[in-house]
């Protein structure tokens, strides 16, 4: 059975007072298996952020269904679904969204804590995370006094540390400078390396060609998609551009 | 640009940010309402009969100026915030071409329209109001008022002035904000990362020292010369002033510090988020909370005493004039006293008044020895149990040797009392005792009444004591007390008129003389006073709590655009609507309350010094003093719950209306 499982999903925007709608995701099926990392490509406006708002159970889809371990996201009750959330997924936003009145270490710590665990356990889970993200000197420093990259990797921690079934990324390169990206890239692989499932939204073909498998969507539907496979690195991101071009100019598959 | 234009701008501005401008058109029409009601008394006809008009008048007339100062002040305060939230729209105005003059005129139509508005609500809020605040000067200084409702038009137009020049003042000030900022300024919000507050543990222990030590003084200092206590007094208040804000800035980071030491207090779901936000927010907002705390005491502080200083005056000024007119007969002897020419000098006295139109009411009369023994600690008053009796329309009964006390203020506990050979049992303590008429009793504290059946033979007795005109002393009085249906003016020259008159009537009767007063005579004007400052003591303060509830209102909702990210970054990471309903209500429950809680403190330790500073005032009405306090605190509680509640609604609002498309 996959980890994730997204068929015949459909997502209508209607204006205030239903005049035109706007078909932001037409009929997109995938799957997730366990320990995946896959990306989503796509132009701007190609209904990406909307499939993983729908992932994320911030926005219901208008039809089709997510299943994410054989549970249907969409019967999950309102009051039920932040629990569920902060149990079930870990997000690393492109603006990494800590929030500035925490030490790193705090910050990290907020979904345990919101799930009230106890300061042991937090602390247990924390020292090994850390430590593989290499911010074991900062977490006692506050978002303002770090750099972009490291405020990523602790995001990225935060979103670890509840040892997540899904991790969703909403371009967590979007903001980095290109060594940074690289390293955080690198970590993503590791991550993913010891189990982990990933799921990226991205722009960048250069983040894109970390993960084994990419989507590219295009007019609410998934247009193509390519596996890693044994190909090396340069092989694949020069898959994904053709495939990119391809996207951009309309033509159909090739 | 057509003509329409920029007005259908102002009135779309001020529509899209009513959160802003509709408390700020509020507190302009409160103002104005109260500037209004102060003008308007200050002119009203209804005082003019009163006693002591000029001074009342005096005072309301400082008081419309204080007022007209403070709006400017809290005014320019929300006008300031205003400016700010609205910045981001003036320079997108700017950007889309609209140079600085254009923005200029839009901001004019829009204080414009305010000004109207504001002016307009104010005025019809003040003219309804105003009977009510005419009803109740006149209350506190005790003369009377019709129920018709009158617009005072010198009143209106002295709003409408003083107020339009206020707004002119504000537009000035708006102006100024816009010319010296530019359009990319005027765009950037300042969101920029702010440093984590530091503890100061040092600053932290010096303010609750400072507190400690205000308080310490407040409750010890016992000084018997009033200047030195009012210099400890002012001592005090200027080290819990400081206190306060060193406390609030400082004490409450590090407070929040220790309790983020706290691993298993501080890692718990209900205190995670309230406790590390609250240590920036105080250290932002310290200070503001610090003077919200002070005003508030400040309020406190005022009504409390000056209705004690009011009551209290008022109170001795009827003990002194328990009627209109006060007549003490003089007698040479208890003799003359107890025969048949006191009914006589009664019939003749009613008559003369009857001349005079002024027939008494409520008149009642009594006889007093007052008997004197210097060295003693005490006076002794005697009155017959008959007069008592008659007076305060009871039925007492009394066995010989037996007599009812009425102390004025020291307990008198013995059970016997006795004087110069003569003694009585004391069958109990009176609770009522009638208003006596001030040239008859000089009341202090430790004189007694002492009531007795057998007065005829007391003051029989005390004449024939060897000592007596050696070392004792006795006045033998008649007191008679009434009202006429006079207006006071007429009082004043009936009580000139009858003077001489009486005079010669008592001589006639075989008294020695007459100690006449009137209520008019005696003036009031001091009491008339505290009741004008008591009463702006009123206005003043509603005004003051208004201002710093729509301070904190604002403080709120800057607070909730600058949380409202945050909160948004929580909702995504799991974060129920229900923990953050929580967490804001914890955080707002100690932004508001704490500075009002601390008042109550401050006023609770200060409530010994002020009881000692109205002593000098021979003012000592501890029960008054304590339920005046309790009234008004519990008025501001009722009043910062209600605002308390619209703010953290509006700030909840604010924070988790989440935009759902963004991730």
């Amino acid at each position: 059975m996959s980890l994730l499982e997204v068929s015949a999903l459909k997502k209508v925007y209607s204006t205030r007072f239903g005049g035109s709608k706007v078909e932001a995701l037409r009929d997109i099926n995938f799957r997730v298996e366990q320990g995946e990392y896959v990306a989503i490509m796509g132009e701007s406006g190609s209904g990406k952020t909307t499939l993983l708002n729908i992932l994320a159970a911030l926005d219901k889809p208008t039809s089709g269904r997510v299943i994410l371990d054989g549970k249907d996201m969409s019967k999950i009750k309102e009051s039920a679904v932040a629990t569920y959330r902060r149990n079930n997924l870990g997000f690393v936003f492109q603006d990494f969204n800590l929030l500035d009145t925490f030490t790193l270490a705090d910050n990290i710590y907020l979904p345990l804590v919101l799930a009230g665990r106890p300061y042991k356990e937090m602390h247990d889970r924390l020292v090994p995370i850390a430590s593989t993200l290499g911010i074991q000197k900062l977490l006692n420093k506050y978002p303002y006094e770090v750099s972009g990259g490291e405020k990523q990797r602790a995001a990225v921690a935060r979103a670890l540390i509840t040892e997540p079934r899904l991790i969703l990324a909403d371009e967590p390169t979007g903001a980095l400078d290109s060594r940074s990206s690289d390293e955080l890239l690198w970590l993503f692989s590791e991550v993913n390396r010891v189990g982990q499932t990933i799921l990226m939204v991205t722009h960048s073909i250069n983040a894109a060609c970390t993960a084994g498998r990419v989507l590219f969507i295009k007019d609410g539907v998934v247009f193509h998609q390519l596996y890693c496979g044994s190909s090396t690195n340069e092989q694949f991101y020069q898959k994904i551009s053709d495939t990119m071009v391809l996207l951009a100019t309309g033509r159909n598959r090739g | 640009m057509k003509t329409g234009f920029y007005p259908h701008l102002a009135a779309d501005g001020i529509r899209k940010n009513k959160r802003i401008y509709f408390p700020y058109i509020i507190m302009c029409v409160v103002l104005i309402a109260m500037y209004y009601i102060v003008s308007f008394l200050q002119y009203t006809d209804t005082i003019s009969d009163i006693v002591g008009v000029k001074t009342i008048r005096f005072t309301l007339n400082l008081g419309g100026w204080v007022l007209a100062v403070f709006s400017c002040v809290f005014l320019s305060y929300a006008n300031a915030f205003l400016m700010r939230s609205r910045k981001k729209e003036f320079g997108l105005y700017n950007i889309f071409g609209m140079d600085k003059g254009n923005i200029g005129k839009v901001i004019e139509r829009e204080t414009a329209i305010v000004a109207v508005i504001s002016i307009c609500a104010g005025l019809v809020l003040g003219i309804a109001c105003s009977k009510f605040a005419e009803l109740g000067l006149v209350k506190i200084i005790g003369a009377e008022s019709s129920y018709k409702l009158t617009v005072q038009p010198k009143a209106v137009c002295m709003t409408v002035a003083i107020y339009t020049v206020v707004f002119i003042l504000q537009l000035l000030n708006s102006q100024r904000q816009i010319n010296v900022s530019t359009a990319i300024s005027l765009l950037r919000s300042e969101n920029a990362g702010e440093r984590p507050p530091k503890a100061n543990a040092t600053l932290g222990l010096c303010g609750v020292t400072l507190l400690a030590l205000g308080y310490f003084i407040s409750v010890t200092a016992n000084f018997s010369s009033s200047r030195t206590l009012l210099a400890v007094a002012f001592i005090a208040v200027l080290l819990v002033i400081m206190g306060t804000y060193i406390t609030m800035v400082s004490g409450s980071v590090l407070l929040c510090r220790i309790l983020q030491k706290d691993k298993s207090y501080y890692y718990k779901p209900a205190h995670f988020v309230p406790v590390s936000s609250m240590a920036f927010r105080m250290k932002r907002n310290g200070a503001g909370l610090a003077s919200i705390c002070i005003l508030i005491t400040m309020v406190l502080v005022m009504i409390s005493s000056t209705a004690c200083l009011l009551y209290g005056t008022k109170f001795d000024f009827y003990v002194d004039n328990p009627r209109e007119f006060t007549l003490d007969f003089v007698a040479p002897d208890p003799d003359t006293l107890n025969s048949s020419a006191l009914s006589d000098l009664k019939a003749e006295l009613l008559t003369v008044l009857e001349e005079k139109n002024a027939s008494p009411k409520n008149s009642y009369g009594y006889r007093l020895v007052n008997v004197g023994v210097p060295g003693w600690e005490r006076d002794l008053y005697f009155i017959p149990l008959e007069d008592y009796n008659a007076v305060m329309g009871t039925d007492f009964t009394l066995g010989p040797g037996q007599a009812f006390i009425f102390t004025f203020g020291n307990d008198y506990d013995d059970d016997n009392i006795s004087m110069k050979g003569m003694e009585w049992e004391i069958k109990r303590n009176l609770e009522e005792f009638m208003y006596a008429g001030s040239r008859a009793m000089v009341v202090d504290k430790s004189t007694i009444a002492v009531i007795i059946p057998d007065f005829d033979e007391m003051t029989r007795t005390l004449v024939s004591l060897p000592e007596f005109n050696e070392s004792v002393f006795a006045s033998f009085d008649w007191v008679y007390n009434f009202d006429t249906s006079l207006k006071p003016e007429k009082q004043l020259d009936l009580y000139n008129d009858i003077r001489i008159t009486l005079d010669d009537l008592c001589q006639e009767y075989g008294f020695v003389g007459l100690n006449s007063n009137s209520r008019e005579n005696a003036g009031g004007g001091e009491f008339a006073m505290y009741g004008g400052i008591f009463f702006l003591g009123v206005v003043l303060s509603i005004v003051f709590v208004a201002g710093a509830v729509l301070i904190i209102y604002y403080k709120q909702l800057t607070e909730g655009f600058e949380d409202q990210p945050r909160f948004e970054t929580m909702q995504k990471i799991g974060m129920t609507k229900n923990e953050i309903r929580k967490s804001i209500n914890s955080q707002m429950l100690t932004v508001f309350f704490f500075p009002l809680l601390l008042a109550m403190v401050h006023l609770m330790f200060a409530f010994p010094l002020i009881q000692r500073l109205l002593l000098v005032f021979k003012l000592s009405n501890e029960p008054l003093f304590l339920r005046v306090t309790v009234i008004i605190g519990a008025f501001v509680a009722v009043l910062y719950v209600i605002v308390y509640r619209i703010t953290s609604n509006t700030y909840y609002n604010l924070v988790s209306g989440i935009k759902k498309e963004e991730l």
